[in-house]
Formats: C-alpha cells, structure tokens, sequence
C-alpha cells in the first residue's frame, strides 16, 4: 500500500427551485435532468463497483437545497412525470420508422436508460435518493460534505452572522438527512476569504477546500504547494485543487469530454424532430428546448448539422480508455510528488457532479474505470476520501490561504459585476435586519412540541406528515415565531450564489432576478410584520408552501 | 388552440418578462460598503439619508490606503451610488464617504477595512517562507521531516503600524451624527480586531530566508 493518496471530490449542488403554484415549471426540470443524468447513473456505478468488491472512496457535497429537493413530495411526483414522458418519446422514437436503424437504437439506449432510472428511483427508493447515498455512506466508501445552506457566496457577506448562519443550517441540515455529522464543508464556488474558517470550526468543520491558488498564494507559503493541507490559525485544515487532474477532465478543449466519440450536448431532438410531432413534449409556451435524447456524437471541429450518428458502445469505450489514462498520469504524478515532497502527497480532484452525465454523458463510465483501473496501482497511490488522509497525515503547515474562487479568473468578478452587483446593497440590508429579528427570538423557547419534532429521528416520517416546525407553530397559533423562521429561509433562498451567477452568465437571468427580488421583498414584508407585531398568518403559510425548506429552521443562527 | 390548427411555429407573444417586485432604491441610511472583487478591484457602494439627498451635495468618496500610506479622493458622478475602484494587490483599505458642502467636507460614513489578496506569491517581497524554514531551502532534504511547529501564523504579513492607524480627521471635516452606521454595524463584531499574540520569531525567518539567496 503505499501513502500517496488521491481524492476524488465531486460536488452535487442545485438551487431550490419548487413552484407549485405552477402546473409545471421549466426551472424545475433542471433537477430533473441531473436525477436522469447525473445522480442516479453514479450511483448506479457505484452500487456496480460495490458489488464487484472495488474498494473505492469518494467524497461528495450534497448540498442542503439539493437534498431538499431529493425529500419534497412535489418534486418526487413530478420527476416521475418526467421520467415515464420521456420513456413515452423514447418508445415512440425506437420505433418511429422516418428514424435510420443506428437512431432508432440510440433511442433505444436511452429508453433502456430513463427505465433504468425509475426502477432505481421509484421502485427500489421510494422516490428519494438520500437513502441511496446514505447506503454507500454508511458502507464506509461515501463520505458526505457539509456546505452552506443556500449555496450563499460567503465571502461576499457583510455580516458574520449571515456567514456563521448559512454554515449553520448547513451542517444541521446535512446531519439530519445523512445521519452523520460531516467532518468536511464545501465552500460554494469553493469561495474563501481570509477568517471564514472561523465559523467553519465553530461548527465543527475539520476541514475545506479551495481552489488551487488559495493554497499556492496562502501566507506563509507552504512548500508542498497544493499536494498537502495546510492549517488555518482557526485549527480547520484546507485542501488545495491540483490543476493537472482538473484540466484533464474539465477543459472542453484539451479535456477528455471533447473526444469525437462522446454524446454532443447541443444537437438534441428537441430540435431536430418536427415541431408537430415534438409539440406534446414540449412546454406550454410551445418553444422548443432540449429534450434528453441526442443521437449525434461530438465528431470533431464541425457543424452541428455535420455531427455523427452516436455508437454508445464505442463512446463506453472510450470512457474507460480515458479513465485508465487518468489513472496513469495520476500515477505518474503521484511517483514524482512523493520523490520531492517530505509529506505523503494528495492529488485533490473537484468536479461539479454534474458534468459526469449531464453534461459528459459518459462521465459516470469515465468515473468507474478511474476507481476500477486505481486498484491496479495501489503501490503507487490509494483512492481516498479527504477525511481518511487526515486521520493519517494530520498537517503541520499552518497557513491561511489566500482570497479566492474556482470561478472565471479566480476570484469573485462571477458574483460582483455590472450584472449583479445592485443585489448586495438589498441582501446585506436583509442579513442586518435578519440578526435584528434574531435578537427577538433569542429570549424565546423554541416552540415545545416542535422541540420534540426536530430531535426525532424520525424526521423525514415527521416531514412527510407535515409536522415541521413552522406547521406546528402555525397550528399552536405561534405565529411570530413561524414569521422569524419563514424570514431567515426568504433571506437564505435569496442568499444563492446561484442567482447572481445565473445574471452574470445570461443564461436563466430573467428568473434568478425575479428569484432575488421576490424573496427580498418577502422577507422585508415579513419583517416589517413581526415588527409592528401584527403577522398576517396566511401569508406566512403561503410561504412556507411555495417554499418548504428546512422546516426545523431555528431563526437563532443569525445571532 | 386546437392542435391540428397549430402553426409550426410558436407565435410571437408580447415579450413580458416577469423581473419579480420592486426593491427600494434606498434604505435612506448613510453607509459606505467596500466588497472586495480581485486582487486589482474593489466595488464601493453607498447610500445616504434623506436629508442628504433632499440638499442634493454632491458625494466624494476618500480612499485610505493603509498599506501604501495615500489617501485620495474619488469624485463621483452625482447619481452614481457604486463604484469599481482600481487598486493594487494585497492593500488594505478604508473608505469614508463625504457630503461636499462648497470648499467644505462632511463626514457620512466608514466602511470596514478590506484587504486585497496578492496575485502572485513572491510578488512585492511578498514571498515568505512557512515555518519549516528547512523545508523551503531543501525541499527533500531529512531536516523537513522535522517541522517546527508554531501555535498561530498571522493572517497576512502587515506592518503593525500601518494596521493600527488610527482614523486621523482631516482638516475641514466635520463629523456627522454616527447612529445610522453604528445602527448598520450592529450584530457584527467589534470592527478590526486586535492581531492575534504571535509567537513566531519572525525576524529571524527573514534572516534566514535572506542569508540562504
């Protein structure tokens, strides 16, 4: 065995997107495409990978919204919706006879696929996937990060309070959907400024990670670069990101995804079919968008109209080709580190989980034969999750690392820019008044009987009933109380880092405005409320409807 | 519509854009706020009470670099109420934003002290070694496996002096009634706290890191 250690990381996150006041809603389809694409099919790799005795190890940020959203009935019944709506295109489309032989079994992959996927998800866990990743957690070979409630982006928060809150319901939240509190904490846009890492330990976070040149540019300068943690003066430890190993799966150009036999994103059917024919699947405005099913594969520098018929076979393939080639340079990279470095080396690999089959369809077969192929170089590195390289190797080097993001240009110009920088005057207003009402309620005892509620274990049973916290304080005719909580949640769903990237990049940015605004705008009616005392109780359960996110909320985090 | 009656193409509707409810403009509070956005820029944005607003003065913003010991004043369009300032990186920086009243200035506001990150270690004589000062001179030699371990390293190496400066009033300036930015500042700590005690011999990690060029 040897002490070279790698780590792969990947990091499962989605705004908390739920409309129920719609009869469907476009956003929300963006979860269930990564149930589709990305979340099941690791997951199914991973059972593969533990039935066939690979002692694999990853470490996985599920962040709270996400698993929010895994729990919410709603959620649960529409993704179902989706899945036996696309089973039915799929079928239509193996056997439509205007398609060649070779589309009609691509069509046919992808029927197999969204089967695949509602027998795992409806049938095997009910509609929820927390189990699934709590099954592979608990075998020892998953080990989950805490992140911060909302995705907020904590360093441009004014407050202490509203970083040390978001930190807070974070890892509460994790713990209770998991059953284990976390030991590692995934930094939203792995943003970090100096002195963050405070609220990190006060929450009992052991360690973070950051993007490469937080650990590069720290002060005093580590000599093992990015290859070991460092140790803030707060005592939590921080991981860097190698570079190497990122560039390799990232970068569309020189990276693995860009391979001529892999599925092209953007030629979709949703598209290419004739619009009578793709009306029914399409959304009430009638525009057409992507649909899931892509029969073309990258092919090269060309056209989309010039693109080839996808060989799923020959693109498998290649996933594993490149996974065995990832394993090579990495053992390689790992060989020469250990012969410089007076420490065992780590090579830290982030990712967003939703490149591996949302994005790079076969990311989840690339993954597999990288934990696959590890196993043969175990004399040259483990595969480990980053928690176990601690408990082995605990740093020496205290440093704090420098400001910085895995954003474009590495620092905050993502979330600070001519497009979104009106929100902070109105959020960091909102995190001065949110600490006010806390004060309010720090006199207070939490209601009794939710007390009881949110120390069941029994929680997800209790949700699924509806006895959260806020229910309860409305039934007890608690009502203040209920309007606390309902204004830290408005304030932390408006705290996403996700809206002002989503402004920058253009992309959904209409709605990442309205999201902002109206949460702003009800929290600052909520806490005019509670000010003048006089709580209009059918808006707080209006709310709380269009909203259910973390129903044991205590407000009191924000002191 | 019925389907079959269907044109092939969706007809274009009114483009309503639903942007959500409307945000005040401001908060009628006298408050600068310095966010840091790289190692070269800082975003500046304030707000100010009514009554400012109402006299209609127009504002200045009075930059402190605390680290190059310069202060300078940015002048403003009169409607602005932000501002991407170019700065140097690893500076730390105060701000204060001024009412101008003829030849005279008031006071509104202080912002918190920012702190640019450096872009390059070993930029501006930044380079310092860690504490396994072997370690940096002979990266593979056995004296690494021997760290020297310190308690606490301190956040950035910034001269004591330049850090505790105290906020000196400028000739002219009158101070404004504080209660709306201590209002603003209530439930975060105390402002700048008091560097952590170090116990790292520091002058002679420069002298060994100077002496091994």
């Amino acid at each position: 065995m040897s002490d070279a250690h790698l780590a792969i990381v990947l990091h499962a996150h989605l705004p908390f997107v739920h409309h129920p006041e719609h009869k469907a809603f476009l956003e929300e389809e963006w979860f269930f495409e990564a149930v589709t694409e990305t979340y099941v099919p690791i997951l199914l790799a991973w059972n593969r990978l533990s039935d066939e005795g690979v002692p694999f190890r990853v470490t996985l940020s599920l962040t709270p919204t996400l698993l929010e959203m895994f729990v919410n009935p709603l959620l649960k019944q529409r993704c179902r919706q989706y899945l036996n709506r696309r089973i039915e295109l799929a079928q239509k489309e193996a056997r439509h006879k205007g398609r060649s032989a070779g589309e009609r079994a691509v069509a046919l992959h992808y029927l197999e696929r969204f089967r695949q996927v509602r027998d795992f998800l409806f049938r095997k866990h009910d509609g929820d996937l927390v189990p699934a990743f709590k099954e592979i957690q608990d075998a020892g070979r998953l080990e989950v990060l805490a992140s911060a409630a909302t995705h907020g982006f904590l360093p441009l928060m004014l407050t202490p309070n509203a970083v040390r809150a978001q930190v807070e319901i974070g890892v509460e939240t994790v713990t209770r959907h998991l059953g284990r509190r976390p030991k590692g904490f995934w930094l939203p846009e792995c943003a970090y400024r100096p002195g963050m890492d405070r609220a990190l330990a006060e929450a009992g976070i052991r360690y973070f990670l950051v993007d490469a040149h937080g650990i590069l540019n720290a002060f005093p300068t580590s000599p093992h670069g990015v290859h070991a943690p460092v140790v803030c003066p707060s005592g939590v430890a921080a991981f860097g990101r190698d570079l190497e190993a990122s560039k390799q799966v990232w970068s569309s150009e020189e990276g693995y995804p860009g391979d001529g036999a892999y599925r092209e994103f953007y030629r979709d059917l949703g598209y290419d079919a004739s619009y009578d024919y793709i009306e029914p699947y399409l959304h009430d405005d009638g525009v057409r968008r992507n649909l899931g099913l892509k029969y073309y594969r990258v092919t090269g520098r060309v056209g989309l109209h010039e693109k080839q018929l996808y060989d799923r076979a020959a693109a498998v393939r290649k996933a594993m080709e490149h996974g065995g080639h990832f394993v090579f340079c990495r053992q390689h990279q790992l060989r020469f580190l250990k012969s410089k470095l007076s420490v065992p080396p780590i090579v830290v690999a982030p990712y967003d989980a939703e490149l591996f089959g949302h994005w790079w369809y076969e990311g989840p077969e690339f993954l597999e034969e990288v934990f696959r192929a590890s196993q043969l170089v175990r004399d040259d590195y483990v595969v480990s999750t980053l928690s176990e390289y601690l408990d082995q190797h605990p740093p020496e080097q205290v440093s704090t690392p420098s400001s910085s993001s895995w954003g474009d240009k590495g620092y905050f110009e993502v979330w600070l820019n001519g497009a979104n920088d009106w929100i902070y005057r109105h959020l960091h207003k909102a995190e001065e008044r949110m600490a006010e009402l806390a004060g309010r309620a720090a006199g207070k005892k939490k209601p009794a009987a939710a007390v009881r509620a949110a120390r069941s274990a029994k929680l997800r049973a209790a949700l699924s009933r509806s006895t959260s916290l806020t229910a309860m304080s409305l039934s007890n005719g608690n009502v203040e109380w209920a309007a606390l909580q309902q204004a830290a949640r408005e304030l932390l769903l408006a705290q996403s880092s996700d809206w002002a990237f989503l402004m920058a990049t253009g992309g959904a940015a209409p709605y990442a405005e309205k999201r902002t605004r109206n949460h702003l705008h009800r929290f600052t009616r909520l806490y005019e409320m509670i000010r003048s005392g006089n709580v209009d109780r059918k808006y707080v359960e209006s709310l709380y409807a269009m909203n259910p996110i973390f129903p044991d909320l205590d407000c009191r985090a924000f002191l | 519509m019925a389907k079959g009656t269907r044109s092939k193409t969706p007809s274009p509707r009114p483009p309503y854009i639903d942007r959500g409810e409307p945000l005040p403009r401001s908060y009628a509070e006298n408050r600068i706020v310095a966010l840091v956005r790289s190692p070269e820029q800082i975003h500046l944005y304030w707000d100010i009470e009514t009554e400012v607003r109402v006299a209609g003065n127009p504002q200045a913003v009075r930059v402190h670099d605390l680290t190059a010991k310069r202060v300078y004043d940015l002048d403003p369009p009169a409607d602005a109420d932000n501002w991407y300032l170019r700065v140097a990186p690893n500076r730390t920086c105060r701000f204060e934003l001024f009412e101008r009243r003829g030849a005279r200035l008031r006071r509104l506001a202080t912002s918190e002290e920012v702190t640019t990150p450096i872009r390059w270690a070993g930029e501006s004589g930044e380079y310092v070694p860690a504490e396994i000062i072997q370690a940096v001179r002979h990266p593979i030699s056995r004296q690494a496996r021997a760290p020297v371990r310190i308690a606490r390293a301190p956040l950035r190496g910034r001269p004591a002096e330049v850090a505790a400066a105290p906020a000196r009033r400028a000739p002219g300036v009158e101070e404004a009634p504080r209660a709306a930015t201590t209002a603003a500042a209530k439930g975060s700590p105390p402002a700048s706290q008091p560097p952590t005690p170090i116990s790292v011999p520091w002058e002679k990690v420069f002298a060994a890191y100077a002496g091994g060029k």
